[in-house]
C-alpha cells in the first residue's frame, strides 16, 4: 500500500487549503447580507419600489374624470374598474398595489431579523443600525396603513371591530398568516410606529429615508384615520418641533412643464404612487368643481394644473417634480391635520392659525384675506375643502372619503356617466374596499371582500 | 476501496488456447496501438497494446478475426486454433470507410462496448462528419439514440437526453472534451477536429460525472496522431447556402386590412389619448393621415391617396429586399498527423466564414489544434501535451428595422432611397423638435444599413498536459492538468447617423434660458463589454486493470479532482466617442435631467457593469469494473463532490452519488441455442446522478445593484434574491436501466434495446407563493418526478454485395410525469406554454409531464357577437377573467405532453462502388403544440395582428366557418387570452420529415492513381428538407412556429495524402 500512500499525499498537497477554497463567492455581487451598510441597501432600493405607495385608488375618488377616450388610451382594464367601481378590479390573479406594499413588508421583515445578528464593526455603527431598523418598522408600518386603505373596511376607533389585511412580522415565507381583524392590524402599526419613532434620527441625507419626524407625520396620518383626533394632534406637532417651513408659492416658478422640485423644503418623506398610465395621461382630468373652487389669486390653481384643451385641466403639481404622484409626507398635510384636529377638538382659534399659516402662503400677497371665526362645523368644513384642494393627487382623497362618508354632513355619493351607463358610488359602499388578489384566495385561503 | 461482490459460482471453462500477434500499419510499417480484434460471432475481443501486441483466448477450430482501426479498412482473417506461431497483421489505410468503433469514452477511461454495462450512445467520425455545420452539437441531432433537440421554445439548442429530469436547474447535458468539462463556448470547437462522440445516458455511465451528470453527459474526444503512422495529410472543406429568412413566414394581418382597422379605430377614438399624450407616442402614418384630414390640412382626395399608397405595400417585402439574404458558410481544415515509435502528432488548422442571413453581418472562426505524446522511461512514461487555440469573430454591420409596427411602412422610396421614419415619437413632434435645433429625429433604417458596429471577438485557449507512469504492470497513475481561458471582448459604436444615439442626445437635450444645452454630448456612443474566464482542473487518477487464472479480469480506477473556474467581465459606456481619436467626453450620471419630449426627469444611461464569477469543485471518484469468463460483468462507481455552492453549510455541500451495474452474455454460455442470433447480452443498472442549481441558497442572499439603478438618490441598493431555505437539499436523480444488445448471424441485424425509469428528487421547483409573504415564487426542493422510456437502435444489413445497403432505425419513447408537487397553482399558470417561442415552463402538476399542454374548455363562438365562449360552471360563459384566472385547474382540457413523447430516424445508406447516397427521416410524435397568438389588444396598443384576421367572425353564420373571434369595439379583459389558450388552437404536432440527404463519390488511392490523393471524397449534402406527413394542417412546421425550419444545401470535399 506504499502507493497508496503517495496517493494519498498527492491528492492533499494538490488540495490548495481546502478549507478556504470551497468557501469562494460563486458571484461577486452575491451577499449574505450581514452588514449594516447591506441592510441600508435593502431600505434604499427605490428600483425595487420601497419608496412607492398604491396608486390605483386613484382612478376611483372625485378628484378624476375621464372620457371614454381616456380609458380607451389607459389601456388598463383594472384602472377602468377601479374607475367605474366595478365588482371585479384585477385582470389577474395579482395586484401590483398589494404585491409592492407586502415586498416592502418582507425587506423589512429581512432587514429586522438580521438586524440582530449582524456584526457590528466601526464604532458609530450601532446608531446607524438603530437608524435602519427604524426605517424597517416605519416601512412596514406605512405598508401596512396603505393596505388598510384600500382593501379593508374603514375602521374607527369607536366603532366595531372588523376584518383587516394579513401582518407579516417575520420573514419565514413558508408561514401561513390570514387577515388579522382591523384592530390588530392598527395596533400592529400604531406600535411599529412607536419604535421607529424611538429609533430613527432627526435628519436623514435623502427625504427617501424616513426621519422621526416623517414617523410622527406617518403617526398623525394613521391617527386621523382612526379619528383619534387628539393622538393625531399631538403626532403632528411633534412634526413641527423641528423647525420645518412652507415654501412661498409665490416664489415657485409656474413656467416649467413642473413647478415644484423633487425633494423640496416641505417635504418631509419621500414616496411615489405606483405609477400608473392614467397618473399622466392628458385625458386625466381634475375634477371641474374642485378647480373653480380656488379663488383668484390662489397660486394652486396655476402651479398645480395645466388646461389641456380638451376641456379640462390636467394635474402637474407633484411633489415629485415631475409624472411621478408624490404621496409621500409634506408639511402642509401636517398644518392640515393640526388645523382639522385642533377644530374638533374645539380649539378654533388654533385650527384658524393654522390653516391661515398655511393659506398664507398659496396666495400672491395682495389677495390673501385670511379666514376668520366660524362656527365649529363651518370651519371643519373649510379645513375639509382646503385639504382636497391642497392634497390633491396625493392619495389622501381616497382615505378622507372613507373616512367623511361616515358623518352625515360630509358624506358624498359619486357619480359617474360613460357611454350613455350611469355609475354611483353611495357613502360607505362595499365598493369602498379593493377586492383581496386571486392569488390570495386561493394560495393562501384569504376571505374575500363583499362588494 | 472497491467493494466487489465475489461471485461464488465456478463456470465452466472450455479448453481454449492461447493466439497471440501484432498488428502492423501496411503503409507505414509501424505497429497499431489500439486497434480492435474480434473474434467473430464470439464476444472474444482483444485491444492491442502500445506496441501492436495482442492475445486472445480462442476455442479450438476455424476462428475468423476481424481487426479495426480508426481509419484503416477492416481485415478478417481466418485462423485455425490453436495456432503455432504470432500473428502478424498488416492492416490498411482508408481514410473514408470508418467503422463505428466500439469503443465508449467516460472522460475517465475507454472501454470496449463489450465491457459495458452502461448505456452509452456512440457516434464515430463517420457519424460527425456525415452533417455540415459550424457548430459540433448539431451533428449529434437525429443520430443519437435517446437524445432530442426541443424546439418548444424556439431559440438556440435545447437538448435533452432522455427527458428532463430537472426543472429549474440548469436542463443541458454536461458537454465533455478531452477528459474535462468544457467551460468554454461550445461553438468554440471545430466539428473537424473531433474524433468521436460518446453520449452517456444511464447512471453506470454517467455517474463517475457525478452531481453534474443528471442531464447526460456529452463526451468529445479530439483527434490524435497514431505512433507508428507517417506523415499524413487530410483536406476538408465544404460550402454551403442557408435559404433567406422568409419574412411572411408567421401570417400578419394585410396592408389593405390594416389600413380599414386603423381608420374604424380613429373613428371609435381610440388614438385621441395617445395624440394628446405628453410623451408624444408614435402615431402610425394612417392615423397621422386621418388627423390631418379631420384638422383640414389635406382634403379628402389627398387621403384617399395616401391610404391607398400605404395599402399598396408591405414592410416584409422591404426586409426580403433589402436585409435577408441566403446565408453563405464556408469551411476549411487542413491536418497533418502522424507519429514514430515513441511519439506520436497532429496539428491542425481549421477557417470557417460564415455570411450571416443579415446583408453586411458575418461570422469567422480559427482553430489551431495541436497534439503530441511521447513515451520515455521504456515506454512506462507516457506524455501528453494538447493546445487548442481559437479566435473567434462576429462583425455584426446591420440591424432589422425596430419600433416599425404598422405592417406597410416603407422603407424605400420609389428610387430605392432610404426614407425618414417616425419611430417612437410622433412625426409632428420630431419635425419641430428639429426645427427647435434639435437633431434630426427621424429614423432611416435602409441608411443605417451597414452603418453599425458591433464586433464580438474571443480568444480561447486550451491547453493539456497528461503523465501517466506505469507503476507495476497493471497499475498506472496518471496526473492531467488543464489550463483554459477565453478572452471576449464586445464593441459596438453607434454614430450620429444612427438613431439610438441622435434619439439619446435629443432626449437629454435641455431647454434652458439661454438656448439648448446638451446632457449627452454630440457624437457617437460606444459600448464595450469584456469577459475574462479561466480555469484550472486538475486530476490525479490510479489505474489498476489485472487479469488473472484466465478467467478473471478487473479493471479499476479511482481518484481526485479539483476544478477552479474564475470569470471576470465589465462593461463601460462613452460619449461623444471620436472613433479616429479615440477620445471621449465626460457625462454627470448623478444628476437627473428632463427629458424633452415629457419633461420627466431621468438619469443618463450609465453603461458600466461589473461581474465576477467563481466555480469550484472538489470531487473524488472510483470505478471498477469485474469480468468473470468474458460472460459475467459488474461494474460499480462511487463520486463524491463538493462544491463553493453559496452559503450552504459545508457539511450540506457534498454529495455522494453511486452506481451499480451488471451484464450477463449469454450467448457466450455453453447451453446457449440460438444459432442464428450468436451475440446476445444483457446488462442491468442502478444508480444516482446529481444535478447542481446554484441560484438557491439555505440563507437569506441578495445582490448589490449599482447605484445607477437607484433612480432618486443614486445610493447603492441591495435586491434580496433568495429568501433564506434552511432545508434545502441538492437534486437527485435515481436511473435504472435494463439494456439488451444483440447481433445476428453475419452481422446482418444488430442494435440494442433499453428500458429505463428515471426518479427525480428532491427537484428544484418553482413553488408559487401569495404576495402578500413578499414573494410572488420561491424555489426549493418541492417536486420528484418519474421518466421512463424505451431506447431502441437497430442496424441492418440489407445488401452487402455490389451494391451496398444499410439501415439504421432510432426509436425512442419516453413518458415523464410529475409524481409529487406541492402546490396547485392558478389555471393561468398552465395555460401560458406551449407557444414555441421563449417563455416560462408550465409549473408542475402532480400527474402530469413536466412540460404538459393544458387548455380551457371552448364552446364556439357566440353567434350573435363572435365572441369566444368558455365553459363556467357548466354553461357558456364569457366572463372572460373568471374563465381566465378564478376557475379550478382540474376544469382545464389536458393535451398532452408538449415536448415529442416518441421520437427517432430512420438511416439508408446505398453504397455501390465509390458512390454512397445516405438519407435520413426523422420523426417526432406524440405531442401537442399552441397556434400563434391572435391579439386583439395589441391592435389597441398600437401593434399589428396576426394573419387570422382575415378569417374572423364577421357576420352571424360565421362562427359555423371560423373559430377566430370578432373584433370586438374596444378592450375586454382577458378576452384574447382566454381565446389563445383555449382547446381551439392546440393541436397534434406529430410530424415525420425528410431530416437530410447526403450523396458522395469516393475514391482511394488504388484508383486514383498518379494523383497525390491517398483518398478522395466528394459530397453533396442537404438538410432540413421537407415535412413528409404531419399531423395537423394547422401549422407549416409545428417544430418551428416563429421561423422557418432553414434549408441548408452543402457541397463539400475531403482528400487525404
Amino acid at each position: 500500500m506504499k502507493y497508496f500512500r503517495y496517493f494519498l499525499t498527492t491528492t492533499l498537497i494538490s488540495c490548495w487549503g481546502c478549507s478556504g477554497f470551497l468557501d469562494e463567492k460563486p458571484s461577486k455581487d452575491l451577499v449574505v447580507p450581514n452588514t449594516v451598510q447591506d441592510l441600508r441597501g435593502l431600505m434604499d432600493n427605490q428600483s425595487f419600489r420601497m419608496n412607492n405607495s398604491p396608486g390605483l385608488q386613484l382612478a376611483g375618488t372625485d378628484d378624476v374624470w375621464t372620457t371614454e377616450e381616456g380609458l380607451a388610451g389607459y389601456n388598463s382594464v383594472e384602472t377602468e374598474n377601479a374607475y367605474l367601481w366595478n365588482e371585479v378590479v384585477f385582470e389577474g390573479p395579482k395586484s401590483a398595489d398589494w404585491e409592492t406594499a407586502y415586498r416592502q413588508i418582507f425587506y423589512a421583515n429581512v432587514v429586522l431579523d438580521l438586524a440582530d445578528k449582524i456584526r457590528l464593526g466601526a464604532p458609530g455603527e450601532e446608531a446607524e443600525l438603530n437608524e435602519v431598523k427604524g426605517t424597517a418598522y416605519f416601512l412596514r408600518a406605512r405598508a401596512l396603513f396603505d393596505m388598510m386603505q384600500l382593501f379593508a373596511a374603514p375602521y374607527f376607533r369607536d366603532s366595531g371591530d372588523g376584518l383587516g389585511v394579513v401582518i407579516r412580522t417575520r420573514p419565514i415565507i413558508t408561514e401561513a398568516r390570514k387577515r388579522s381583524t382591523a384592530k390588530e392590524c392598527f395596533d400592529q402599526i400604531l406600535d411599529d410606529l412607536e419604535k421607529a419613532v424611538a429609533l430613527l434620527p432627526s435628519t436623514s441625507l435623502f427625504p427617501t429615508r424616513p426621519t422621526q419626524a416623517a414617523a410622527y407625520g406617518m403617526q398623525a396620518r394613521v391617527n386621523l384615520v382612526l379619528g383619534d383626533f387628539g393622538e393625531a394632534y399631538q403626532s403632528a406637532s411633534k412634526v413641527l418641533e423641528n423647525g420645518l417651513a412652507l415654501m412661498d408659492y409665490s416664489q415657485v416658478d409656474s413656467l416649467g412643464a413642473f413647478p415644484f422640485e423633487q425633494f423640496n423644503q416641505e417635504v418631509i418623506y419621500h414616496t411615489t404612487m405606483t405609477l400608473q398610465a392614467f397618473h399622466s395621461s392628458n385625458l386625466t382630468f381634475v375634477d371641474s368643481a374642485l378647480i373653480s373652487s380656488y379663488e383668484s389669486g390662489d397660486y394652486r390653481k396655476s402651479l398645480y394644473y395645466r388646461y389641456s384643451g380638451a376641456g379640462g385641466y390636467n394635474f402637474r403639481g407633484s411633489y415629485a417634480g415631475d409624472n411621478n404622484l408624490f404621496s409621500g409626507i409634506a408639511l402642509d398635510e401636517i398644518y392640515l391635520i393640526l388645523a382639522e384636529c385642533a377644530v374638533r377638538l374645539n380649539r378654533l382659534d388654533e385650527g384658524l392659525e393654522f390653516l391661515n399659516g398655511l393659506l398664507e402662503t398659496r396666495f400672491s400677497p395682495g389677495s390673501f384675506e385670511p379666514v376668520t371665526t366660524l362656527s365649529q362645523q363651518e370651519l371643519l368644513a373649510k379645513i375639509m375643502e382646503e385639504r382636497r384642494k391642497e392634497l390633491v393627487f396625493r392619495g389622501r382623497r381616497w382615505s378622507d372619503l372613507r373616512r367623511l362618508n361616515t358623518d352625515p354632513s360630509f358624506a358624498k355619493t359619486l357619480k359617474r356617466s360613460l357611454r350613455g351607463n350611469e355609475y354611483v358610488l353611495l357613502p360607505g359602499s362595499a365598493r369602498y374596499v379593493f377586492p383581496i388578489p386571486q392569488e390570495e384566495i386561493v394560495l393562501n385561503g384569504l376571505q374575500q371582500n363583499p362588494r | 476501496m472497491f467493494c466487489l461482490m465475489p461471485l461464488g459460482i465456478a463456470w465452466a471453462q472450455g479448453n481454449t488456447s492461447t493466439v497471440t500477434g501484432v498488428v502492423f500499419s501496411e503503409s507505414e510499417g509501424g505497429t497499431l496501438p489500439g486497434a480492435t480484434i474480434v473474434c467473430k460471432g464470439t464476444l472474444r475481443s482483444a485491444i492491442s497494446d502500445s506496441d501492436g501486441e495482442f492475445t486472445l483466448e480462442l476455442n479450438p477450430g476455424r476462428q475468423v478475426l476481424v481487426f479495426s482501426y480508426v481509419g484503416f479498412q477492416t481485415l478478417e482473417l481466418e485462423i485455425d486454433v490453436p495456432l503455432a506461431e504470432k500473428l502478424s497483421v498488416h492492416l490498411k489505410v482508408d481514410e473514408l470507410q470508418m467503422e463505428g468503433v466500439d469503443v465508449v469514452s467516460t472522460g475517465y477511461q475507454e472501454l470496449s462496448k463489450e465491457r459495458a454495462t452502461g448505456s452509452f450512445a456512440a457516434l464515430d467520425q463517420r457519424l460527425v462528419n456525415r452533417s455540415v455545420s459550424t457548430g459540433i452539437l448539431e451533428r449529434l441531432d437525429n443520430v443519437t439514440s435517446g437524445l432530442v433537440f426541443n424546439r418548444d421554445r424556439g431559440g438556440s439548442a435545447d437538448i435533452s437526453i432522455r427527458g428532463t429530469a430537472t426543472i429549474f436547474s440548469d436542463t443541458q447535458p454536461l458537454i465533455v472534451i478531452d477528459n474535462f468539462p468544457y467551460d468554454g463556448p461550445i461553438e468554440s470547437i471545430n466539428p473537424n477536429d473531433v474524433e468521436h462522440i460518446t453520449v452517456l445516458k444511464d447512471a453506470a455511465a454517467a455517474s463517475i460525472w457525478g452531481a453534474r451528470a443528471g442531464n447526460g453527459v456529452i463526451v468529445i474526444t479530439t483527434k490524435s496522431g497514431k505512433r507508428g503512422q507517417g506523415l499524413r495529410v487530410s483536406f476538408n472543406s465544404n460550402l454551403s447556402m442557408i435559404e433567406a429568412q422568409d419574412p411572411d413566414y408567421v401570417p400578419l394581418i394585410s396592408s389593405p386590412e390594416m389600413v380599414e382597422v386603423e381608420r374604424d379605430m380613429f373613428n371609435r377614438g381610440v388614438y385621441a389619448s395617445r395624440e394628446r399624450s405628453n410623451s408624444k407616442p408614435l402615431l402610425s402614418p394612417v392615423v397621422e393621415t386621418l388627423i390631418a384630414l379631420r384638422d383640414g390640412h389635406i382634403d379628402a382626395e389627398e387621403a384617399e391617396r395616401q391610404l391607398d399608397y400605404h395599402r399598396g405595400h408591405s414592410t416584409r417585402d422591404d426586409l426580403a429586399e433589402y436585409y435577408y439574404r441566403p446565408a453563405l458558410k464556408q469551411q476549411y481544415s487542413l491536418g497533418i498527423s502522424g507519429g514514430g515509435p515513441q511519439y506520436n502528432y497532429r496539428a491542425a488548422i481549421g477557417y470557417d466564414h460564415n455570411a450571416l442571413g443579415v446583408v453586411d453581418n458575418n461570422d469567422s472562426r480559427i482553430t489551431l489544434d495541436l497534439g503530441n505524446a511521447w513515451k520515455a522511461v521504456n515506454d512506462r512514461l507516457e506524455i501528453g501535451l494538447g493546445l487548442y487555440i481559437v479566435q473567434g469573430k462576429a462583425d455584426l454591420k446591420t440591424q432589422l428595422p425596430q419600433g416599425i409596427s404598422s405592417p406597410y411602412v416603407r422603407l424605400a422610396d420609389g428610387a430605392g432611397n432610404p426614407n425618414a421614419i417616425a419611430r417612437q415619437y410622433r412625426d409632428t413632434f420630431t419635425s419641430q423638435a428639429s426645427a427647435d435645433g434639435l437633431l434630426d429625429w427621424k429614423y432611416y433604417p435602409l441608411a443605417e444599413r451597414g452603418n453599425w458596429t458591433n464586433t464580438r471577438e474571443s480568444q480561447d485557449i486550451r491547453t493539456n498536459l497528461s503523465l501517466t507512469y506505469e507503476i507495476l504492470p497493471g497499475l498506472s497513475v496518471s496526473g492531467l492538468y488543464q489550463y483554459w481561458t477565453n478572452n471576449s471582448t464586445n464593441w459596438e459604436l453607434n454614430d450620429v447617423s444612427m438613431f439610438y444615439t441622435r434619439d439619446l442626445i435629443n432626449t437629454f437635450t435641455q431647454r434652458e434660458e439661454d438656448g439648448l444645452r446638451l446632457a449627452v454630448p454630440m457624437g457617437a456612443i460606444a459600448d464595450r463589454t469584456w469577459t475574462r474566464a479561466a480555469s484550472h482542473h486538475f486530476r490525479t487518477q490510479f489505474n489498476y486493470s489485472k487479469s488473472w487464472k484466465d478467467r478473471h479480469e478487473l479493471v479499476a480506477l479511482g481518484g481526485f479532482e479539483a476544478k477552479r473556474s474564475d470569470t471576470e467581465g465589465g462593461s463601460g459606456r462613452f460619449y461623444g466617442y471620436d472613433d479616429e481619436l479615440g477620445i471621449s467626453l465626460p457625462v454627470d450620471f448623478a444628476n437627473r435631467y428632463r427629458r424633452y419630449h415629457n419633461n420627466a426627469l431621468a438619469t443618463i444611461p450609465y453603461g458600466v457593469g461589473h461581474s465576477g464569477l467563481a466555480d469550484r469543485y472538489i470531487s473524488y471518484y472510483a470505478n471498477a469494473s469485474y469480468t468473470l469468463d468474458r460472460k459475467y460483468l459488474v461494474s460499480g462507481s462511487v463520486r463524491k463532490d463538493a462544491s463553493n455552492l453559496f452559503g450552504v453549510e459545508t457539511n450540506m455541500k457534498g454529495v455522494p452519488l453511486w452506481s451499480a451495474g451488471a451484464a450477463w452474455i449469454i450467448s457466450e454460455e455453453a447451453f446457449y441455442p440460438l444459432g442464428w442470433l450468436p451475440y446476445l447480452k444483457f446488462r442491468a443498472t442502478y444508480g444516482f446522478n446529481g444535478n447542481i442549481n446554484r441560484s438557491v441558497s439555505a440563507y437569506t442572499t441578495a445582490y448589490y445593484l449599482a447605484g445607477s439603478s437607484n433612480y432618486l438618490t443614486g445610493l447603492p441598493s441591495l435586491i434580496i434574491l433568495n429568501p433564506p431555505n434552511p432545508e434545502l437539499r441538492w437534486e437527485r436523480i435515481g436511473i435504472a436501466n435494463f439494456g439488451m444488445d444483440f447481433e445476428s448471424k453475419n452481422a446482418r441485424v444488430s442494435g440494442s434495446l433499453e428500458y429505463y425509469t428515471k426518479k427525480g428528487e428532491d427537484l428544484i421547483g418553482d413553488r408559487p407563493f401569495p404576495s402578500s409573504t413578499g414573494v410572488s415564487s420561491f424555489r426549493g426542493n418541492f417536486a420528484d418526478t418519474r421518466t421512463n422510456g424505451v431506447d431502441l437502435q437497430l442496424r441492418t444489413s440489407i445488401l452487402d454485395r455490389g451494391l451496398k445497403w444499410s439501415s439504421g432505425l432510432l426509436f425512442s419513447w419516453v413518458r415523464e410525469v410529475v409524481t409529487s408537487y406541492d402546490v396547485e397553482g392558478l389555471p393561468s399558470d398552465y395555460t401560458a406554454y406551449g407557444l414555441g417561442g421563449a417563455g416560462a415552463f408550465p409549473p408542475p402538476l402532480k400527474g402530469y409531464p413536466l412540460h404538459a399542454i393544458f387548455s380551457y374548455p371552448w364552446a364556439g363562438l357566440d353567434p350573435d357577437t363572435g365572441d369566444p365562449l368558455g365553459i363556467s360552471e357548466g354553461v357558456p360563459s364569457k366572463d372572460y377573467t373568471r374563465l381566465v384566472h378564478f376557475g379550478e385547474v382540474d376544469e382545464l382540457v389536458y393535451h398532452g405532453s408538449g415536448r415529442p413523447t416518441v421520437f427517432g430516424s430512420w438511416m439508408n445508406n446505398v453504397s455501390h462502388k465509390g458512390f454512397e447516397l445516405s438519407f435520413n427521416i426523422s420523426y417526432r410524435l406524440g405531442y401537442y403544440v399552441r397556434k400563434q397568438p391572435l391579439v386583439y389588444n395589441s391592435l389597441y396598443s398600437g401593434g399589428t395582428i396576426h394573419g387570422d384576421y382575415s378569417r374572423r367572425w364577421q357576420n352571424p353564420g360565421d362562427e359555423t366557418v371560423t373559430h377566430v373571434p370578432s373584433f370586438p369595439s374596444g378592450q375586454v379583459a382577458n378576452r384574447d387570452t382566454f381565446y389563445n389558450r383555449s382547446s381551439v388552437n392546440v393541436e397534434k404536432g406529430d410530424n415525420i420529415r425528410l431530416q437530410d440527404i447526403r450523396l458522395s463519390y469516393s475514391v482511394n488511392s488504388a484508383r486514383v492513381m498518379g494523383t497525390p490523393f491517398r483518398s478522395l471524397e466528394i459530397f453533396g449534402y442537404a438538410n432540413n428538407l421537407a415535412i413528409l406527413w404531419k399531423k395537423s394542417a394547422s401549422y407549416d412546421d409545428p417544430d418551428y412556429q416563429l421561423s422557418p425550419a432553414p434549408r441548408q444545401f452543402s457541397l463539400g470535399v475531403r482528400a487525404g495524402f
